[in-house]
């Protein structure tokens, strides 16, 4: 099974996913609750600005805070791929190799001489999407594995990888097909 | 310094498990091996013939030419031997 190569050139549809993902996806608990808390707060506001309900001077502060959070997020969102758009075009040029071996994960971008490796316990944690393998060293830096780069065993043996690896730092947040049904494409 | 071209004749081309197993053959000499595109981009098309990540990197296909050069005490078996796994096709 090693190792495990992918070659690619990132592209704005990785980025973005990447950054959607950074932004609103760590968890699907904790995302559900925030978007109550988002709707219940904003909902709240509303209805003291319209003189429906009465709320007192800090609570109608704190939802305000609420209210505006997921709409500072989302620009932050959008601010963060157009500025990747802007100031990235040299980064996607680029051809990035990538291996998973036993012991470490490598790197290489085309027009750097200079190779880059780190061991699987320097990973602070991974997630699969739907078109992206994630590898985190820290929680704003990302190692990027499109799944368009490679061929559905390839994938298979990637998650199979990253669970071994990784084991409990290795989440999946997409559907993927059972093994068995993966097998007989 | 000696060197030798060859072309490579495996399908695949130089992927993961072909450069496996050619810098497993290239680490067994002490010489420092180099493996180059011919034709490529001086600098970029170059690697350490040692380096899984950089053969990799070259991303070499089948019927691309290579130069694999050599320098130290075994410079020659080593280009002999890693000419030959290349002509070999690496099994395939």
């Amino acid at each position: 099974m090693y190792p495990i190569v992918y070659q690619f050139k990132s592209t704005m549809d990785d980025y973005r996913e990447m950054t959607f993902f950074s932004t609103f996806s760590f968890r699907k608990g904790q995302n559900i609750a925030i978007l109550l808390t988002w709707i219940t707060g904003t909902t709240a506001f509303l209805l003291d600005l319209a003189k429906v309900i009465k709320m007192t001077a800090t609570i109608h502060l704190c939802a305000l805070m609420v209210a505006v959070t997921m709409p500072v997020l989302f620009v932050s969102y959008l601010t963060n791929v157009r500025r990747f758009k802007i100031n990235g075009a040299d980064y996607r040029k680029k051809t990035h190799t990538v291996l998973l071996g036993k012991d470490d994960i490598q790197y290489k971008e085309s027009g750097n001489i200079h190779t880059g490796a780190d061991k699987w316990d320097d990973i602070a944690y991974a997630f699969e999407t739907d078109h992206l393998f994630l590898l985190y060293r820290t929680s704003n830096n990302a190692v990027l594995l499109p799944k368009r780069s490679t061929t559905e065993k390839q994938i298979e043996e990637t998650r199979i990888c990253l669970q071994e690896k990784l084991g409990v730092r290795f989440k999946i947040r997409c559907r993927t097909k059972p093994r068995k049904k993966a097998q007989t494409e | 310094m000696y060197s030798r071209k060859t072309v490579i004749a495996n399908a695949t081309g130089l992927h993961a498990r072909p450069a496996s197993d050619f810098i497993a053959a290239a680490g067994e000499f002490e010489s420092k091996i180099k493996i180059r595109r011919v034709g490529g981009d001086p600098e970029e098309d170059v690697g350490n013939a040692k380096s899984i990540i950089n053969v990799l990197a070259l991303g070499l296909a089948q019927g691309e030419e290579v130069e694999l050069s050599a320098e130290g005490p075994d410079e020659k078996q080593a280009v002999d031997r890693l000419v030959a796994l290349i002509d070999s096709k690496f099994g395939e």
